[in-house]
This record gives structure tokens, sequence and C-alpha cells, in this order.
């Protein structure tokens, strides 16, 4: 395979043999230029990690089959072409590339040429070949030719694109906009056919230059594909070029028969035409011609105000152009979104793909008569609605001999069964409330008054922006040209995409089933067209502006009349109606009142939005508590009746705490009450509960600001308290609403043992605490890790009386093993004084635990629902071991064919 | 003789006069004890038996090719035509139920680049003199010789046929690629990238959206190209170059390419930002990707000599082929009914591979096919657990590849390291990471 490279080739030999006259690629040498050097080597290494391995387990070790050849053993044959698919291959960094781009070109024509010479081809395709490749200039010209379609030229006949033309023609275009900024575009279009002339004599002009002198026509040529690739061609091009525009320009007026200045002053006055009188053709009696006439003079007219832009540089008319086209790709590619997402999220995917398969079957289909029920598709249906509606329908015959029928069927139900069935209907009817009726009306209206608004707020913003361009002067600003000129490549892509062949082609994909643009195609392109039309000759807009005059006038009355139906809308009301024995129902009616609720607030709400004309934020309406389900009345309380209800609370808390009754009822007094009874408790009375608790919790937070009022008990109750008394005393003074809080707390920890006096008592005479911690400490030192001396005393070392100390030990801890354990630190429970976790583990276990959590759960939680129930036929039923066990994917026998539309 | 059969009245199944059936066996869960330690065992059982049956060779075709296969085509309406080009001009059909050849013929004096199938069962073969087209099919005497041959243009590197049309497109050396009406002498369509000269080595219709063509070449690009618009519509310069392009034929807009990295990418043909996931695994050059029927599953043909079978969701190998005689892999495929592999490789033999390596084809029992299912449920349940992952990863690698492996561990590690030391201690350190799967994509044109 010629021209391809592959990095599973040994690197010491330089080439290998494949018959392509591949050559090995010495990443190594390559890559040191650009690269320190270990990591290019690391590179090439990790990417020819085959080869070398190859290597280094030796060839004796592969199988060396009859058709064997040995790829890795082959005569070195560097040749030019390898050495540039090793610049491609290497680079991976930006020098290289900087590096390449230069010859780049040389070194592609060089490859081809040589790829060409070992094709060993016809005459016919070096010819082909030398057109293709040789000239860079020629290429684009042809490219832009054909990237432009015919179609195009049609719609775009009074532009002169720049990009097809000669550098010259583009310098001259510049110089004609910087001299004479009335460049008129009337001209181009009433000239017609001259404009063509223009440009074929403008190559004619260039292809004799180029004629003439052979030797410039290099540097031409690297000028052209500077602009090309540059946004903007500079000015220094205009300079070099100076000289063969001037020749340009004296061509053009040679060919006009006109001078330059004149020329000027034609494009300035904007009329260098030539009348009917001029032609001698005045006396013009057709009225085709006639009516032509007056046409082209409307636009003589017209054509001061809409002149056309010149249009952008080549390349970026033809980036715009691909942008636009990718833009239609994806569109079409986005269809198919959906039946992927599906696919992809579908439990069960069977292939081949039902829609393929009821293809087949549908020749079959196609002989029987298609009715109601076998119309499978849109389109079918369609015309059977169409068919039905002219009489000619499937049905209209068995109308025809239904009809006598039918009147006998009415007879044939009883007068009791038709009156149970008009009861049914209207009850059904009743069912339908009225308020819903209103509402719909209302939200209609309220739709329509939305998007008068916000249009008419949209209009004016983008009104005011062009004011303002308009004044600054830059209206004709690059950003807006280049906008616009996007925006005209997006249209051209988008008929384009419609009304080619290749999107014709889909038609025997049966396309026009389910494509809706398809379908759509051909009305929606001729709109366009005509549109594009108009846009090209410049009477654009006389009549939107007509109409967007009139929609601003209308605005007023607009308004008065949203304004009137919302008034009989809101006025609307069944109350007048007679009420069912249905609508009599209290649901029903609490049902009714709270949708007419809604409903009045939704007029309000429009009412309210007309008259500001600004939007009423949703988030305003919305603050406060939502509420779901029946409407229950709110109870607003009045203020007095908050403070009743305070006051019932604090009445309840009186009931718990006896002690504070006078100091609850009244505040003022308070402080003295406290100070007067501070100890009023009994310890061991159940009312300690609570307090206690309060006080460790108080012992947590030491700078807490509320403390709260008992805690003068709670000490009280203490044995050995942390609160000094005037500490608390204090406190007792700021303190108000202690008891709330005391008492959310309480709830908040009802199983906490709170009396510490009782746990005391309970654990008299021991110290758990002390025993707890070394136990702690013991397991913990379990755990850990261990050194275990297995120095046998007596092995390669004397024992007995007489060794001295030192001997012994030096022998002590000559055989230790260390066996791995928990770390004191790394405990779990290192950090928790009051607890002991263990860690020690069976590591028989260890295989039947998951290492980590499985992909497509979160939590270990989800992880181990999912495991807890089990598939097998021994715990499942029939169904359900099928269901849990059926496969995601089936494929059945048979071919399976792509998708051909999509499924969703 | 008298045969005495162990037979069962049917009241045993349902008590007369009743609708219901009996269950066959008592659900009462205390008789059913351990259940997930009993569903474990059957796990792992069935992962051993899955691997023990798993012999995905079948065979190969006739007596193959004198010299490598360098292309190959399967007709996408039938389910047994196959047709391979080798690297001498030769260019056989074959016969996928008999595994025989069925029409042979010299079709060019050199490398036979590119091979497809139109869709009325004529064969188009391209190589650098010319494209030409052949009538395998029918019976005749003068079967041998073209019936055309186009020559205009450059040499052709691949082809590939439009889904429904009678139109192919063909890449070519110059760096455009051709889109042909099989009626007409001359090109319909030329497109071309502005400027773009670099050979394009692939070419890929998408047979969804039928319009759009997607190509690679040698300059590391990849161009998406819309025939309606008649367009390149946009390129994108990868790290490497690419050897291959497909299309998902059940996802539009999904698109792989096999690279010279070693990897394959999933490319979005709407967002080229990022690869939507990489293949990795191969321990050399990616020659061959192709997406199943199915669209589920991809198959893979490397320089590495070996086959690799890949989830379309996931990022590692779900199996791999290879044997002692299998030389570099230059094309792989699927036969259209997504149960079987194909693969051309430098030793010029086609061989035929199992889709899934234990399964086997054929008609069974109910019985058995729930087993079969009730096994595949249970492994993927238990799939995660370290022993049955163990077992079900395990196949035996070539040696060469092994250490390709390591070696190829060895040094992305070290330049890993190397980098994250760079960053450590420059300004690098305050740049976001550039994920993996935006790291393969250079730049993006349009």
């Amino acid at each position: 395979m010629a021209g391809r490279q592959s990095h599973g080739r040994p690197v010491l030999a330089g080439a290998s043999g494949k018959k392509g006259g591949k050559s090995q690629p010495n990443n190594s040498n390559k890559t040191q230029k650009s690269f320190p050097k270990s990591r290019s080597k690391s590179h090439s290494t990790a990417l020819n990690a085959f080869a070398l391995a190859a290597e280094e387990l030796g060839p004796e070790k592969r199988q060396k089959g009859v058709r064997y050849r040995d790829l890795d053993e082959q005569p070195d044959k560097p040749s030019k072409k390898r050495a540039h698919d090793e610049d491609d291959e290497d680079d991976f960094d930006d020098e290289e590339d900087e590096e390449e781009e230069a010859p780049q070109r040389k070194k592609a024509k060089k490859d081809e040429f040589e790829g060409f010479s070992d094709a060993g081809a016809g005459s016919d395709d070096s010819e082909e070949w030398h057109v293709g490749v040789g000239s860079g200039d020629e290429d684009s010209e042809l490219d832009s030719d054909e990237a432009f379609g015919e179609s195009d030229e049609e719609k775009f006949a009074g532009y002169s694109f720049g990009g097809s033309s000669k550098k010259g023609k583009k310098n001259k275009k510049r110089g004609e906009e910087s001299e004479g900024d009335e460049e008129d575009d009337s001209d181009l279009e009433s000239l017609g056919s001259d404009a063509i002339d223009l440009a074929t004599a403008l190559d004619q002009y260039s292809s004799s230059e180029d004629e003439e002198g052979e030797g410039e026509s290099g540097s031409e040529e690297e000028d052209d594909e500077e602009s090309t690739d540059g946004d903007d061609e500079s000015s220094e091009d205009d300079e070099e070029d100076e000289e063969k525009m001037s020749g340009l320009k004296k061509m053009i007026s040679a060919f006009g028969g006109e001078d330059d200045e004149e020329d000027e002053q034609t494009q300035g006055t904007g009329k260098a035409k030539l009348s009917l009188a001029d032609l001698g053709l005045a006396g013009i009696k057709d009225e085709h011609i006639k009516k032509s006439i007056k046409l082209m003079n409307k636009e003589e007219k017209g054509d001061k105000k809409t002149r056309l832009d010149v249009p952008l540089a080549k390349p970026l008319q033809d980036r715009n152009l691909r942008s636009a086209a990718y833009a239609k790709t994806n569109e079409t590619l986005d269809r198919w979104i959906d039946t992927v997402k599906s696919n992809r999220r579908a439990d069960h995917l069977i292939f081949p793909l039902a829609q393929n398969a009821q293809d087949k079957g549908l020749d079959a289909g196609e002989l029987m008569p298609v009715n109601q029920k076998t119309s499978g598709t849109e389109l079918e249906n369609a015309i059977l609605s169409i068919m039905e509606e002219s009489g000619l329908g499937p049905s209209a015959s068995k109308e025809k001999k239904n009809e006598g029928g039918l009147t006998d069927e009415a007879e044939r139900l009883s007068k009791a069964e038709q009156k149970e069935i008009a009861r049914q209907r209207r009850r059904e009817r009743e069912l339908h409330s009225r308020e819903m009726v209103r509402q719909k009306r209302i939200k209609k209206i309220k739709s329509k008054a939305y998007r008068r608004i916000h249009r008419k707020e949209l209009l004016k913003d983008e009104q005011a922006a062009h004011d303002e361009r308009v004044e600054a002067g830059e209206i004709d600003s690059e950003e807006e040209r280049e906008l616009q000129d996007r925006r005209r490549a997006e249209e051209r892509m988008g008929t384009r995409h419609r009304e080619s062949k290749w999107a014709k082609l889909g038609k025997k994909a049966g396309r026009a089933v389910w494509d809706e643009d398809f379908r759509a195609g051909l009305t929606d392109m001729a709109r366009r067209k005509e549109e594009l039309r108009r846009r090209v000759e410049g009477r654009r807009g006389s009549d939107d502006e007509g109409s967007d005059v009139s929609m601003g006038s209308d605005d007023e009355g607009g308004k008065k009349k949203l304004l009137s139906e919302l008034e009989r809308a809101a006025a609307y009301d069944g109350d007048d109606e007679p009420k069912s024995g249905l609508m009599a129902m209290r649901f029903m009616q609490r049902g009714e009142e709270i949708r007419r609720k809604e409903n009045d607030e939704l007029v309000a709400q429009i009412r309210r939005e007309l008259d500001s004309d600004a939007e009423v934020s949703e988030e305003e309406m919305d603050i406060g508590r939502r509420q779901y389900g029946m409407g229950k009345p709110t109870v607003k309380l009045p203020a007095d009746a908050a403070k009743a209800k305070k006051k019932a609370s604090k009445s309840s808390e009186q009931v718990i705490f006896k002690d504070d009754v006078e100091m609850t009822e009244e505040p003022s007094r308070k402080q003295a009450v406290v100070e007067s009874e501070p100890v009023g408790s009994n310890p061991n009375a159940p009312g300690g509960w609570s307090r206690v608790s309060q006080e460790g919790r108080e012992s947590k937070k030491a700078a807490s600001k509320a403390p709260n009022q008992e805690l003068d008990l709670s000490n009280a109750a203490m044995p050995a308290t942390k609160f000094s008394k005037p500490k608390s005393k204090t406190q007792t003074a700021e303190a108000d609403d202690g008891n709330e809080t005391d008492d959310s707390d309480a709830i908040h920890l009802p199983m906490a043992i709170r009396d510490q006096k009782l746990i005391n008592r309970a654990f008299a005479g021991e110290d758990v605490h002390l025993e707890f911690r070394k136990e702690k400490a013991e397991i913990a030192e379990e755990d850990d890790d261990k050194e275990i001396d297995n120095t046998l005393p007596g092995w390669g070392s004397w024992v007995g009386d007489g060794v001295s100390a030192r001997e012994q030990r030096r022998h002590k801890g000559r055989f230790v093993t260390k066996v791995e354990g928990v770390k004191k630190t790394s405990r779990k429970d290192y950090k928790l004084k009051d607890a002991i976790v263990s860690e020690r583990r069976v590591k028989k276990n260890d295989t039947y635990l998951a290492t980590s959590l499985p992909h497509p759960f979160e939590s270990q939680q989800q992880y181990e629902r999912s495991l807890r129930l089990p598939v097998g036929p021994e715990w499942q039923t029939k169904e359900t071991f099928q269901g849990a066990t059926k496969p995601r994917v089936i494929i059945k026998q048979g071919l399976i064919a792509p998708m051909s539309k999509p499924m969703v | 003789m008298k045969i005495k059969a162990l037979t069962r009245p049917t009241a045993v199944q349902q008590a007369p006069g009743s609708e219901a059936q009996r269950a066959p066996r008592n659900l009462a869960p205390e008789i059913h004890p351990f259940e997930r330690a009993r569903e474990y065992q059957r796990a792992l059982n069935a992962v051993k038996l899955e691997r023990m049956f798993a012999k995905p060779f079948l065979g190969q075709l006739g007596s193959g090719h004198v010299q490598g296969i360098y292309s190959m085509c399967r007709d996408k309406n039938s389910l047994s035509n196959l047709a391979s080009g080798s690297g001498d001009g030769i260019v056989k059909v074959w016969d996928l139920t008999s595994r025989e050849e069925v029409w042979k013929a010299s079709a060019h004096n050199n490398v036979v680049k590119g091979l497809t199938f139109t869709n009325d069962k004529k064969l188009l073969s391209c190589a650098t003199d010319g494209i030409k087209l052949w009538d395998p099919y029918t019976p005749a005497s003068d079967n041998t010789s073209p019936l055309a041959s186009w020559q205009e243009g450059g040499p052709y590197t691949s082809l590939s046929v439009h889904r429904t049309g009678n139109v192919f497109a063909s890449s070519s050396g110059a760096g455009c690629i051709r889109v042909w009406d099989l009626e007409q002498s001359t090109a319909a369509q030329t497109i071309q990238w502005p400027n773009h000269t670099d050979t394009i080595t692939d070419v890929c219709f998408n047979l969804v959206e039928t319009s759009v063509i997607a190509s690679v070449g040698t300059d590391r690009s990849v161009i998406l190209f819309d025939l309606r618009t008649n367009m390149p519509v946009v390129k994108t310069v990868l790290k490497f170059a690419a050897n291959r392009v497909v299309f998902n034929p059940m996802e539009a807009m999904n698109l792989a390419v096999a690279s010279e990295d070693h990897n394959v990418y999933v490319f979005d043909a709407r967002n080229f930002d990022k690869a939507q996931n990489i293949h990795k695994g191969h321990v050399a050059a990616v020659m061959d990707v192709e997406f199943s029927p199915t669209g589920e599953e991809l198959v893979t043909g490397s320089y590495d000599r070996t086959i690799r079978v890949w989830k379309r969701d996931q990022g590692s190998s779900r199996d791999m082929y290879h044997t002692k005689r299998m030389q570099r892999v230059f094309r792989t495929m699927w036969t259209m009914d997504s149960k079987y592999l194909l693969s051309g490789s430098d030793d010029g033999n086609i061989r035929l591979w199992r889709a899934n390596a234990s399964e086997r084809s054929g008609v069974k029992s109910s019985k058995q096919r729930q087993a079969l299912e009730y096994n595949k449920a249970l492994t993927e349940r238990f799939g995660h657990m370290p022993e049955i992952r163990r077992i079900s990863r395990h196949r035996h690698v070539p040696k060469v590849i092994k250490k390709a492996g390591e070696i190829k561990r060895e040094e992305l590690a070290a330049i890993k390291r190397r980098e994250e030391n760079e960053r450590k201690h420059s300004a690098k350190k305050f740049q976001k990471r550039k994920s993996e799967r935006e790291k393969a994509i250079l730049a993006k044109q349009q």
C-alpha cells in the first residue's frame, strides 16, 4: 500500500519491504530536531512498541508460513517520498509543522508525480494530473466555477464575484472602491451581458499577460496564494500590482471605448445606460415589451437607494458557503438524533429493523386497496383523506349502501336507550367545565398580548440600533456585510440542499414517506427563489415596510381590542345555565371555584401588563409558599389573632414548666421573678430531663448568645457544674425565649440520656472510660504492624552463661519478619474518642466483594438494591425471569440493512 | 420390543377442570436459600463455560490469494457475496456459504486499492490504473473483461457506493473526491477542499443520511462532504493520519476513524471538537475499522496482526482474535447479519470468524436458549466481581503483542510523567488539562 505509514515496524531496520515501497520511518532521528531527546524517543517507542517487541522476541519465535514474507528484513530503500510521509507522521509539535508548511506544496507535487510514475498510467491521466496539481491558479478557478453552480449564476448574475477572478481584478475592485464610493450596481445589472463580457475580457487579459511574462508568473502565483490564504488583501499587493492595474484599466477603457475619468464619472452618476431611444426602438407597441420597459424604468428610479455591495473575497465567501452548508448538513443529521437517543436508551433492540422489513412487504401491500386501517404512513393518510373529501374514498361506496340502513338503525334503538345516550353525552359536556372554556379564552388573549408587546419592543430596539448605526455611518461596516454575506450563503446552501439531485435521490429510499423537508421542498424552494430574486434585483421590502407601518398603527387599536376581549372573557359566566346534578356536587363546585379564581388572576395580570406595557415578572407573582391540591382557603390571621396564638403557645409552655408561670406571663417582671425563686425544683423530679441535656449542649457552644433561663435549675442539679452562678444569672437576665429553643432541642434528641446523675449512679464504682480506653489501645496494638523476631537462640550464636550482653543484643533482631497491619493513625476510629471500629477482615470474603462501585450505579445503596432480588427461575415467576434475562440486542435471521428513516 | 417411556399425565401440569397451570416448582423462598451465593456461583460457571466454548476461528475461504489482500468488500444486499482484491491486481469473488471462489479476474496490474459492490450486484474495483466495472454474477464467457472503465483523474485509492442510487464515489491521489454515475463516462462531480492536494486515502458514503461523504487523507485530515450542496463542509486535522473512515449504519452522525496512532476514534460529524469515544488496545496502526450492521459493535484490523472486536460504548476491546499464521490485517468486515467477521490479511487469506466467539449457530431448544440467556444475564450482573472479571477478560495473547503492550504502557507512562513534571514547574500549571478526547484533534477548519 503505497503512501501509507505504519508504526508496526522496527525502528532500526531502515525500511520494510512492502511492495508499495514502504520504507521504515526512523522516528528517533526525525524527531530529535524539535523534541527533547528522551520524550521523542519514548513517543516513537510507544508507537513502535509492536515492532520492538517483535524484535526483542526474535524472528525465530514467530511462525513462518509458506507465504510469510519477512517484512522486517528488507533492504534499505529510503525514498524521498518516504521522508515526506515521515514528516506527516511524526510531528507532534508545532515547530515542525511550521517548518513543513512552506515546502508542503512542493512536496505534495513531488509526491504525486512520483505516485504517478509508479502507476504508469496513460497519457490521459498525466494530462489530467497536471491540471489538477500543477498550477494553483487554474485549479482555484476551476474549483470556484464548479462550486458556484449554474443555478447560482442565474441568481447572482448581478454580482461579479471577485473570488473567481484573477488577482488583478480584485485589485481593481479595491481601487474602484477607494476612488469612487458610489460604484453603482445598476451598472452591472443593466449591462447584463456586458458584465459577463468584462469578466471574460479580464480573463483574456490575464492570460495574455501570462503569455507575455512567463518569468513573472511564479511570483504572481505566490501572491495569489497569499491572498487566498489571508483574510484581507493587503495594500502592499496593490502597490506591487500597480503597473498591472494600470494596464488593466487601460484595457478596460479600451474595451468600453471610454476614458478612465469618464468611467468614473459614469459610475458616479450611474447613468451609463443606453436608452431605448438610442437604440432606435422608441416606438415599440408590443405590450409585453412595454411592460418590461416600465419595470426597467422603475428599477432605475429605485436603484439609487438599493445598491449592492462589493462581494466578499473568494476564500471568505467560500468559507461562508461552507459553514452554511455544514449547518445544513448538521440539520439533516439532527433529524436522527431522537432515534439514536431512544435506541441507546431502549431496553431491547431487535434487528433487522422493522422499518426495513416493512419496505420489503410493501410490494405485496401495494396491490391491496388502501383503507383507513391499512394506511400506515402519513402520506397515505393524507391522500386517503383527500379522496374521502371528494367522495372517492373506500367508505363512500359503503355509505351509499348504508344510506337507507342508517335511519333503520336509529329506530332500532329503543327510546330508553336513546335517552340514556343523550344523558351520557350531556354529562360529558358538563364535565368539560365552563371555566375551562373561559381559561382557554383568557390564555389565548394572554398569548396574543404577550406576543404583541414583545414584538413591539423588539422592533423598537432593532430600529433604534439601526438608526444609531446609520447615524454613526457604520451601517456599511465589515460586520454588517459579513452578516449579510453569511445570510446569503445560508440561503443559497438551503436551496441547493433541498434542490439538488442528491436530495432527490432520496426518492428511491422512500424518503417522501417520512421526510417533511423533502415533501415541502418544492413549494418552499419556489418561495425562496422568488425572495432571492427580489433581493438580488434590489427591490426589497417595500411591502414589508408597509406592513410594518400598518402594524405599528394597529397597535393601539389592537390593545383596545384585546382589552375589550378580556372584558368579555372576564364577564363570561356560565351561571345562568341550569345546574345539573353533577354540578351540584360539592367537589365539583369547589374545583370550579378554584379555576375561576385562577382565571380572574390571569385576567388581572394581563390587564396590568397591558397597562404598564411592561412585563410583570413571574417571580413577583410567585413569591410565597406554593399551594397544591384543592385550594384550601388560607386563613389570614390578623395581627391580633397572631398575638393570641402566641399567647396560647406560651400558655402551653406554662403547663410544662410550672416554675415559669409568672415569668412568661409578665416578661417585664421576669428578672425579679427569676431571682426570687432561683432553685425551684427537685433534681430528682422528672422535670429535670430536659434541663440537664440543655446544659450539656450549652457547654459545647460556650459562647452562645441566647442561653436559656433555666440554667440555674440545671446548675442546681449538676454535681460537677461548669457554670458559675453569677454568670448564669446574667444570662438569665438576658434570655427571653430560651424556653422555646430548649423545647425544640428536646424534640430533636428524644433518645438521649439526660440525667447525668442517674448515669453516674448506675455506673458507680466503675471507671468505664478508662476500661474502654484500655480496650481500644489493646485492639489497636493488636492490629498494628508487627515485627516478629524469628531468631532462635543457639542458631549461629552462643547461648547460656558467659555470653556477654553485647553479644546477646547483637543476635537479637537478626531474623525479623514484618507483618503488615493497620497503623494506629490510619485506623478508622483514630479520631473517634468513644468508639472502636474493627479493622479485621476475613480475607476469603474479598473474592465476593466488589472492588469498586460498578459503572451505572451512583451509590452503594443503589448497587445493593440492584442485587437484592435474584433473577433465577427458582426465585422469580416465569414471566419475570424471561423479562430479566431477555438480551438487549436481539438479532434475528437475515440481512440487517441500515436505518432508512427516523423511528421516533 | 416394548419400550417403556416415562410419561406424565397432563393432570400433573393442569388439574382437570381448572384453568390454572400448576407451577413447575415450589416458589417458597425457604426452599431456595442463599440465592445470591448460588447465583454468583452460577455466574462464575457461566463465564468459565463461555471461555471454554470460545472458538472464534471458523476457517478460510478457498485457497485465498497469492499475494496479500488489500481490499475487500461485501454486498450489502446479500449475505453470501464477498469480493477481495490482492496486491497483484487479481480480484476474486467468493460465496460465503460454500466458502469457495466464484469468480476471478486479473483486474489491474497493480495493487487493488478499492472494491465495492454496486446496488445491482456488479463489482467496482479501483487501482492506480483506473476504475473498472465487473459483472461477476452473469455467466458469460467474457465476464473477466470489464464492463466499463474510468481513467479520468488521478490514481484512485478507494471506492464507496451510494445506498440506493446508481452512484459511487472515489477518492483520488489528487486530493479530491469524484462522484460518478455508473452510466456516464466522466465524473459527475469533483469536490475538493480548496488547495488540498494530499492524497485522500479513504472515502465513505453515509448509508443513512445518504448524501454525506467522509474522507481521510495523508495530511491527517478528515473531510466531510455534502453532495447536495456539492461542497466540502468541514475539515478536521488530527494528530495522526487515519487509514479508514466509516459511518455508523444506525447512527447517522457518528463516524469511526482508524488511526495510525493505534486507536480508533469515534466522532460526531456535527461536532469535531472532541472525539465521542476512543477505542484503545491495538499496539500498531489500525488498518481498518467497520461498524457492525447493528451499529452496536466495531471490528478493527491492525498492523499488529490481530483483529479486535469492540462495543460501541466501551473503550477497550471486547475480544481479540489472532492466529499464528495471520499476518498484518488490512481489511476486516462484518457479514450483513452481524454474526460473522471476515478478515483479509497480508498473507493472502480471507478468514471467517464468529462475531461472538462462544456462540454457536443453529437452532436451539427454548430451554437451551433460555439457559444461555440466563447465563448471559448473570455474567452481566456479576461481571464486576473480581474473579468473574478476571476470567472473562483473560485472553491468550501472542508474546509479541503482550511485550509491545508493555513497552507501550511504559513509554506512555513516561511521557505522562514528564509532562506532569513539566507542568509542575512551569506556567503550564495554570492551564487547564486537555482531555484525552480533545487531544486527538489538532485543528478544525471551515
